[in-house]
């Protein structure tokens, strides 16, 4: 059985490495947004939500979750473009930016910071459980909540082992699932309280006595949110037959779909502090609070199986992306280390305290990123790119740069990353430099790395550094 | 239809890449439809809205 599951993953990294033709291509725009839409919706949009709802006032987060959130995958997704046009993965001509090794490199710092999203769903999972018992009488003894976020972790990390048919169905199960639930807790939420309390609502304690500095925070949020897409924001797109269709299913099955689920976690916690005076994340705290016991076992199904499905995915897609990288890789060796490290942020404990923090972390890199990969495809490479090399076929090498790294491309992600610690520090919240501030820590990083690598490209020796592959060019 | 779902030594899978590519190379080959001007209008117009929403949003 165990190599029955090796074969099936290799074969899912196969399909995952080669060219899609156009033949081969499965979606026009409805299917690609229909799917990037379930993509992008899981419990954790509830917790931004939250968080968004402690900064600002309904209507300004109504703008952030929306509009900021379009606007940032309006311009850093346009690279996908080039993946419908190949039928490449972004991981595939991502060496073009940082060589072989360096994607290598790059891939495990991107797990690295993206897992943090799996220990949020294993919380809310726990914090579920403990409530709904708590709305039963039953008082769980301390240290039940680790327990049971360790549990959430090894079941998704359990479906996930047993390879792609199990992931397959729970994925049948779970978008659905997730969208029964979205509507069940919109309906309770805008049944259990008058709209005008919604729309009207504005924080009572503000998390920072700056009303700008607080909006600038929430758009920062929204930013931080939409872009930890970047790694896998070609998956999809590589499938469908236009080129436009790629691109608009990603801007909008994110831009609407996954800004309606925030917008409903905003409801929803906004609802529960006007009818309890606390603000929580919670939905089965709040199905219980909001509209009685019975509904909130009913969500608590719902909830325990959509965060065990995630992690599950998760796991999966994660450990299928390491096993691209890392061919020599065992698939069940990856996927019990990527649920050992998410157990130990179980264990923690802090993650969703730290939920804002956690984000702008994350997106110090993934701006870098995405900004390198617009330029680079744009400006650096004319929309031209070596695909023999950018596959490693043997004989051609435009992208081993030195030793298998491009440093200009590592020099900005560093360059990138150090631009947005120096006007914000999401450790502390302090603002160092508010009037940089006005574009956001990931704005900020966003432009001043694409400009760097395209100011850097123009350097001659640089420019011949990084375009070895010209003689290679053919489609 | 085997030949594409069978997993494949790496000598084998590079050989199937590189097919691929010249397939891609190939005179007359139809890639998918080009991003429009107007898509690039329309990219261009939904920015615009966005920014000048955000920054109307600050006075709110």
């Amino acid at each position: 059985m165990s190599n029955n599951v090796n074969q099936q993953v290799e074969r899912e990294v196969v399909f995952g490495i080669v060219p899609v033709l156009p033949r081969e291509r499965k979606y026009n725009f409805p299917d690609a947004f229909l799917v990037l839409s379930g993509y992008c919706i899981a419990t954790w949009s509830y917790t931004q939500g939250s968080y968004l709802a402690g900064l600002v006032g309904f209507q300004q987060l109504l703008i952030g979750a929306f509009f900021a959130a379009i606007l940032l995958l309006a311009i850093y997704q346009l690279p996908t473009i080039l993946s419908v046009r190949y039928g490449i993965d972004v991981w595939v001509w991502l060496k073009s930016v940082f060589g072989p090794r360096g994607v290598q490199i790059m891939t495990v710092t991107i797990i690295a910071i993206n897992f943090p999203w799996y220990a949020v769903c294993a919380e809310l999972f726990a914090s579920s459980m403990a409530n709904l018992a708590g709305v039963f009488g039953f008082q769980p003894p301390s240290g039940i909540h680790v327990a049971l976020s360790v549990l959430s972790v090894a079941i998704g990390t359990f479906i996930a082992y047993k390879g792609i048919g199990a992931i397959t169905w729970t994925t049948r199960i779970l978008v659905p699932l997730l969208l029964v639930l979205g509507l069940v807790v919109i309906y309770v939420g805008v049944t259990s309280v008058p709209a005008d309390v919604v729309w009207n609502y504005k924080p009572k304690v503000p998390a920072n006595p700056d009303r700008m500095a607080s909006y600038l925070l929430s758009i920062e949020a929204n930013f931080a949110f939409v872009i930890t897409l970047v790694g896998g924001m070609a998956g999809v797109p590589r499938l469908t037959r236009k080129e436009n269709a790629g691109f608009w299913s990603g801007v909008f099955g994110q831009g609407l779909s996954g800004s309606l689920f925030v917008v409903v976690g905003a409801v929803m916690a906004i609802a529960m502090q006007h009818a309890t005076g606390k603000m929580v994340d919670d939905p089965t705290l709040m199905l219980a609070t909001l509209a009685g016991p019975a509904l909130a076992l009913c969500s608590l199904l719902l909830v325990a199986f959509a965060n065990i499905g995630t992690q599950a995915v998760g796991s999966y897609l994660y450990a299928v992306m390491l096993k691209s990288s890392f061919k020599k890789a065992d698939y069940r060796v990856l996927i019990l280390i990527l649920a050992a490290y998410v157990a130990a942020l179980c264990a923690w404990g802090e993650i969703t305290k730290h939920f804002g923090t956690f984000l702008t972390i994350s997106a110090c890199v993934y701006a870098p990123l995405a900004a390198l990969l617009l330029v680079d495809f744009f400006f650096v490479r004319s929309q031209k790119l070596a695909l023999r090399s950018a596959f490693g076929l043997p004989g051609h090498h435009a992208y081993d740069y030195t030793a298998g790294i491009n440093w200009v491309g590592f020099f900005c992600v560093a360059a990138g990353i150090a631009m947005s610690l120096s006007i914000y520090n999401p450790l502390t919240g302090q603002i160092h430099c508010k009037a940089l501030f006005y574009l956001t820590p990931t704005g900020f990083s966003f432009l001043g790395t694409g400009l760097l690598y395209f100011a850097m490209s123009k350097i001659p020796p640089i420019r011949s550094y990084l375009l070895r592959d010209r003689s290679e060019i053919t489609v | 239809m085997e030949a594409r779902t069978s997993p494949r030594p790496p000598d084998q899978l590079n050989q199937w890449i590189e097919e691929r590519i010249q397939l891609m190379e190939a005179p007359g080959h139809a890639f998918p439809q080009r991003f429009s001007k107007g898509d690039w209008l329309l990219v261009a117009a939904v920015a615009t809205l966005c920014l000048a929403v955000i920054v109307a949003g600050a006075f709110l």
